[in-house]
């Protein structure tokens, strides 16, 4: 692997290289499997690790899940940009980008697990809201960080975090009521 | 924490505890399954974008260093400037609105010396010269790389001998893998040269083929940068930058 000179410690720099190592096959498929080109998906990759380069302190332990799930949302959330870019088409509205829904009301009111209907509940969420609410509540950054992280206005964080919240607050409730 | 904050506490830790079994599932038939060649490319074309961009990264941060430490040694000049400027000024006019004073000063000389222009320094507390900083470790420490030059493929060292007018080479660095060379273009935009066995597929269709000097090159357009690359002695020259492609086409003229 041929990175790197920037790290403070030799620790800091092998610790980079190993989540690099171990997590970059897993981006390039997450992001291929929305891009659909190889190209782009090395974009996204190498951006995604630009930007975990610079929020680096926030991996405590590379092996854990929290780690795997932090990476995923990044690449996830700038394959997506990347799409848009490509496609054109530019955002007007975070609803237009909804992921069509497969969310299941009778499912999740069935389900007793409580982990099965969180991911019930925030699989429900497009991938830019799902992408701010977990960096806020999953991995615990300030909305600056996450705005630097996703690349958008701390103002937009605000804003899709409300909105993220308030979807899952109805979805939530309309579970409770039926 | 209210009550509504808890919730979506819970809710976003139950989804990553779910989803990291999941994706520690995919981890694994990542590891495990064979890697096409259009991965393996792709993934070494990651690691070439990559180590070009942190290398880009560190420069600027660098550069973002010196400036706030230059700010700062200018402010700590200005304030000792100040100070100094403050407080001679009433010892002077003291000195020329009170001769009195000013003969009971030069009549009690320290150790035997005038202390007429001595006088100042003692009331400054100035008397003793500020030691001077010790020699920045960080310097040497950062200027790149342990790269040991013997290494760096030929072609390279041949081509940062040349640039052309009002460009700078800023600096080289390999890796055993990859050879990165850094120059700034005469308007101060950066480029980064990498060079080493082929990662980019003429053929691939990402890249318009141009003609340079009747040598055949290739080019990508993006709105965050340009990739130019062309193949001398067997090696892919990869031309990067985060502004316009000119400068590209600039280097590429003077190369090929």
């Amino acid at each position: 692997m041929i990175i790197l000179l920037s790290f403070e410690t030799e620790a800091e720099k092998d610790k980079f290289e190993y989540v690099y190592e171990k997590y970059k096959r897993l981006m390039w498929r997450k992001a291929f499997d929305i891009l659909k080109d190889y190209s782009l998906a090395e974009d996204a990759v190498s951006e995604a690790f630009i930007r975990v380069y610079r929020h680096f302190h926030r991996i405590n332990l590379p092996d854990s899940g929290q780690t795997a799930s932090f990476l995923v949302t990044i690449v996830k959330n700038i394959a997506i940009n990347l799409y848009h870019k490509r496609n054109k088409t530019l955002p007007t509205d975070f609803d237009e980008f909804e992921q069509a829904s497969d969310f299941n009301l009778e499912e999740s009111v069935a389900s007793k697990d409580e982990t099965e209907r969180a991911v019930k509940l925030v699989d429900n969420l497009s991938e830019e809201l799902r992408a701010v609410f977990l960096l806020k509540y999953a991995h615990d950054l300030p909305h600056k960080e996450i705005g630097r992280i996703l690349d958008i206005s701390e103002n937009n964080v605000t804003v899709r975090l409300h909105r993220a919240k308030k979807k899952l607050a109805d979805m939530a409730k309309e579970v409770r009521q039926a | 924490m209210n009550n509504s904050e808890n919730f979506y506490k819970r809710l976003a830790a139950d989804y990553v505890l779910a989803k990291s079994a999941e994706l520690s599932r995919e981890l694994s038939e990542c590891a495990s399954e064979p890697a096409v060649d259009e991965m393996t490319t792709a993934l070494k074309r990651i690691d070439a974008k990559l180590h070009a961009a942190i290398l880009r990264e560190k420069e600027t941060v660098r550069r973002k260093r010196f400036v706030t430490w230059g700010a700062l040694a200018a402010s700590f000049l200005f304030v000792v400037f100040a100070v100094s400027l403050v407080s001679n000024l009433p010892r002077n006019i003291i000195n020329e609105s009170a001769p009195g004073r000013m003969a009971t000063d030069t009549a009690a000389p320290a150790n035997g010396q005038n202390g007429g222009d001595t006088g100042n320094e003692h009331i400054l507390g100035v008397a003793e010269a500020p030691e001077a900083p010790p020699p920045s470790e960080s310097t040497a420490e950062e200027s790149e790389a342990d790269t040991d030059p013997a290494e760096i493929p030929p072609l390279l060292v041949h081509l940062s001998l040349f640039a052309p007018d009002g460009w700078q080479t800023t600096f080289i660095d390999y890796d055993g893998d990859i050879a990165i060379y850094h120059l700034q273009s005469s308007t101060g935009n950066r480029v980064a040269v990498l060079a080493g066995e082929p990662i980019y597929d003429p053929d691939g269709g990402e890249f318009r083929e141009i003609f340079i000097n009747n040598t055949p090159a290739y080019m990508r357009v993006e709105s965050t940068y340009s990739i130019l690359f062309f193949e001398r002695n067997g090696l892919q020259l990869i031309l990067s930058t985060d502004y316009e492609y000119e400068d590209l086409i600039t280097l590429a003229e003077f190369w090929i």
